[in-house]
């Protein structure tokens, strides 16, 4: 296993987790601004989700266009953590240590958060994926977009039925007393997470079967992979990864437990994945830095136009890089290939 | 008669409600090579999906050296070594040609001996070696179908189908892959089930024919006995 994280194609993971780290530091010593902070958390998160659905689209060839589920079940599970079930707790906590939660407790919630996201996430998944993932291509992606707003009506029938809550758990919503720079350092280590889970799947050996799968499944089928649990596999681990960006977002923002299961998310991760490049690691993490300074940019200057810019990029892309950025690198380039995995 | 590695007695299936196997049986021997010929249609490409439950069997049995595997998933059939390579070779365009192969080797069969495969196809196709860090899409036909035999070969068979070989290749590059499935009978002592619309090509090198028309098997017997048969040279042959 520690194989893997010698090859070549790790330097790219690796530079990330250091200049991510350094910009933490910069932050966390004062010397680097606000908004460099928060500009590093938006990006952090956008690579994150990039990586998720990268798993299930750009390495399997599955598009899961309701990949916002799994965002929202993060979010939801956070939420009823912190806003409701344990809410007065947190409150009482705070009255004790003057009105600011001691950073253990947060510690011990964030991580509770994580988990309950993740066991939300992969039975989700887990069920889901066996009923759907029998169907190809397109059915496929259509049955997660069915998959995204069945379980958000689920969440908004129990909110408004057993706690009274029209959209969401915003009463009593506790805020969680912590600077920007202790939210940095949570998007970072779900960041770490991500990248050494989307990296460790792409060049094991359920890589090679996925990407099998990808280029041609009745060949991948024939050539001795259990076609369908590897496509459990990756559906699962694709849930499980976008569900901890759930809990970041949460954490970060407001504890609305309704707010994410919203199909753009799904459409910039699958942006992300197809500037960058499809079937490879690094696809989606330049599909963001195209993506994020692009959104920003746009909406500072655009405001509302900022959906519009975003449209016309799709339209862009597809029709004159299919392959994406890497793709064309490696084309161009084959040297490069064993750096861009 | 000697030891069959693979035996399908009866075999029926067919795609939603149409049936295209009426019941085809035949067997083949270790070490040899055995050909299904027939016309377009007839059921040959069928035979071989069925016979790896990609298309599900209605009907019958298949067992490979007197296992009965018939309705066992395709993966669980590759890996006791029953190796199909699809006509029109089904390979993966973006991955390179040495991922191609890597690929096919691993599964547990094949895994330790990957290596010395690996070599044994660079042996057998110089060419591939030559252009193992290209793009497989990128290859000429008869590469492809190299590659896609290669490939077969990396999965370390007990049993290598072979899916019409010949399709769409010049006649130079039909006698050189015929050459090689030969050498891997006589050289490698492998078993070889080929299926092919190339009858006369075929009769050369196999050990044993079955002539498959309409989802049942028409005809059998050695090269030399089919080659005499009266019905044959006017309908295959075109004597």
């Amino acid at each position: 296993m520690l194989e893997a994280f010698k090859k070549p194609s790790f330097y790219i993971a690796l530079i990330l987790i250091i200049v991510f780290g350094i910009i933490g530091g910069l932050g966390q010593a004062n010397i680097g601004s606000a908004q460099l902070v928060a500009n590093g958390m938006d990006l952090m998160m956008w690579i994150g989700l990039g990586l998720a659905m990268a798993v299930i689209m750009s390495y399997a060839g599955y598009v899961s266009f309701g990949h916002s589920v799994f965002i929202g079940l993060g979010s939801f599970a956070s939420a009823y953590l912190i806003a409701y079930k344990y809410s007065d707790y947190l409150i009482k906590v705070k009255m004790a240590h003057g009105g600011v939660l001691p950073a253990g407790t947060t510690i011990k919630f964030f991580i509770m958060a994580l988990l309950l996201a993740s066991v939300f996430a992969v039975v989700t998944a887990a069920l889901v994926g066996y009923a759907v993932l029998r169907l190809r291509g397109a059915f496929f992606a259509i049955a997660t977009i069915g998959l995204n707003y069945v379980v958000l009506y689920l969440v908004i029938f129990y909110l408004n039925n057993y706690i009274h809550s029209l959209e969401g758990l915003e009463l009593g919503n506790p805020s969680m007393g912590l600077t920007n720079i202790n939210f940095y350092w949570m998007h970072y280590v779900i960041f770490i997470i991500t990248i050494l889970v989307a990296y460790y799947v792409r060049v094991s050996k359920i890589g090679y079967g996925l990407a099998a799968i990808r280029e041609d499944e009745d060949a991948a089928e024939i050539a001795g992979v259990d076609t369908f649990k590897y496509k459990l596999i990756a559906f699962i681990i694709a849930g499980w990864l976008a569900s901890l960006w759930g809990v970041a977002k949460e954490f970060r923002g407001s504890f609305v437990a309704t707010d994410d299961f919203n199909l753009l998310y799904s459409v910039i991760m699958i942006l992300e994945n197809a500037i960058g490049g499809i079937g490879s690691f690094t696809g989606p993490i330049i599909g963001s830095f195209v993506y994020y300074p692009l959104k920003w940019y746009t909406q500072t200057i655009a405001g509302v136009f900022a959906l519009v810019i975003l449209g016309i990029l799709i339209i862009l892309v597809v029709t004159f890089t299919p392959e994406g950025v890497v793709g064309i690198l490696r084309r161009k380039y084959p040297r490069l290939r064993k750096y861009l995995e | 008669m000697a030891q069959a590695i693979l035996e399908v007695q009866d075999l029926k299936s067919g795609y939603g409600e149409t049936q295209i196997l009426f019941g085809v049986s035949f067997r083949v021997e270790k070490g040899t090579i055995t050909s299904i010929l027939g016309p377009n249609g007839a059921g040959k490409s069928t035979t071989l999906w069925t016979i790896m439950s990609v298309v599900k069997p209605w009907g019958g049995s298949v067992k490979l050296e007197g296992q009965d595997v018939t309705y066992l998933p395709t993966h669980k059939k590759v890996h006791l070594g029953m190796i199909l390579v699809p006509e029109g070779r089904r390979l993966w365009p973006e991955l390179t040609v040495e991922e191609n192969l890597r690929l096919a080797a691993l599964i547990p069969r094949a895994r330790e001996v990957a290596e010395q495969n690996l070599e044994l196809v660079y042996n057998l196709f110089p060419r591939l070696k030559e252009r193992r860090n290209q793009l497989a899409g990128t290859l000429s036909g008869g590469e492809q179908q190299m590659l896609a035999i290669a490939r077969g070969l990396m999965s370390n068979p007990e049993i290598l189908m072979l899916d019409e070989p010949s399709l769409g290749l010049a006649p130079k590059l039909v006698q050189e892959i015929a050459g090689i499935v030969k050498r891997l009978r006589d050289e490698e002592n492998k078993t070889i089930l080929l299926v092919e619309q190339n009858i006369h090509i075929s009769l050369t090198i196999s050990d044993y024919a079955y002539i498959l028309e309409n989802g049942k098997i028409a005809l059998e017997g050695t090269p030399a006995e089919l080659e005499a048969n009266p019905r044959v040279k006017q309908a295959y042959l075109g004597l």
